[in-house]
């Protein structure tokens, strides 16, 4: 299986909303790309529900169906200006997640593997829409777990420094 | 009147729907282009940082 192809994204994305959903994984451990995505992206979520809570609150997320009308037309509008980067691939999981928690707190008869229908749809806008750009970027092996894998004590330190200078930058505008 | 410009919003336009609700065919309500537009943002912010970091670490691998 190649790192381009549906089946991969397929479980990148169950892997992501079965670590939102707190669902143990004893089968079989997440790849190391996988457990880098479940990281970004769940801070990425974190900030996504912070910063939207009031936009979110109007969405009708109530079944399945919904959730996926939802889904692809944020997806659209987000991607509609051509532009693709690994930024905006990992928004793409961050608000899976937000809708699934929104979901089964919302819809009247939860399923178990609501998780699974959502990667399903999570996927196939990945794949029709950002498969190319991944390829030619380096897949998620070369591409992503590169560019998102932690880096050194230094970086580390820096990255820290960077987040607080943002979350100060941030406070100073609202304040 | 003279210096006197009709106001625009006075007329209702049909296009446009109340916020939050939703027309059939039409590609999104006003709170998922709001939701599509933040997360366009945090995704460039984050693919910029992340790009800024690479560069550091270039600079400290060659550094080094």
């Amino acid at each position: 299986m190649t790192d381009c192809e549906f089946s991969y994204i397929y479980k990148l994305a169950q892997d992501y909303l079965k670590h939102v959903l707190q669902i143990p994984q004893p089968e079989a451990c997440p790849s190391k790309t996988s457990r880098v995505l479940q990281k970004v992206a769940f801070s990425v979520q974190k900030q996504v529900e912070k910063n939207l809570q009031p936009c979110l609150d109007h969405l009708d997320v109530v079944s399945l169906d919904t959730a996926r009308t939802v889904f692809n037309q944020v997806m659209e509008k987000e991607f509609e200006d051509g532009i693709v980067n690994w930024g905006r691939i990992v928004t793409i999981f961050a608000f899976a997640g937000v809708l699934i928690k929104k979901l089964l707190r919302e819809r009247i008869a939860p399923a178990v593997d609501t998780y699974k229908k959502i990667s399903y749809f999570v996927a196939e806008f990945i794949m029709n829409n950002t498969a190319e750009w991944i390829r030619q970027n380096g897949g998620w092996e070369n591409g992503f777990l590169k560019k998102f894998e932690p880096k050194s004590g230094w970086l580390t330190v820096l990255e820290v420094t960077g987040t607080i200078c943002e979350a100060l930058l941030l406070l100073k505008q609202y304040c | 009147m003279p210096g006197k410009r009709a106001r625009k919003s006075a007329q209702p336009s049909p296009a446009r729907a109340p916020a939050g609700t939703q027309e059939p065919g039409r590609a999104g309500t006003q709170h998922e282009v709001e939701c599509a537009m933040q997360l366009r943002r945090i995704g460039d912010r984050l693919n910029w940082r992340q790009k800024l970091l690479s560069v550091i670490a270039k600079l400290f691998r060659s550094g080094t």
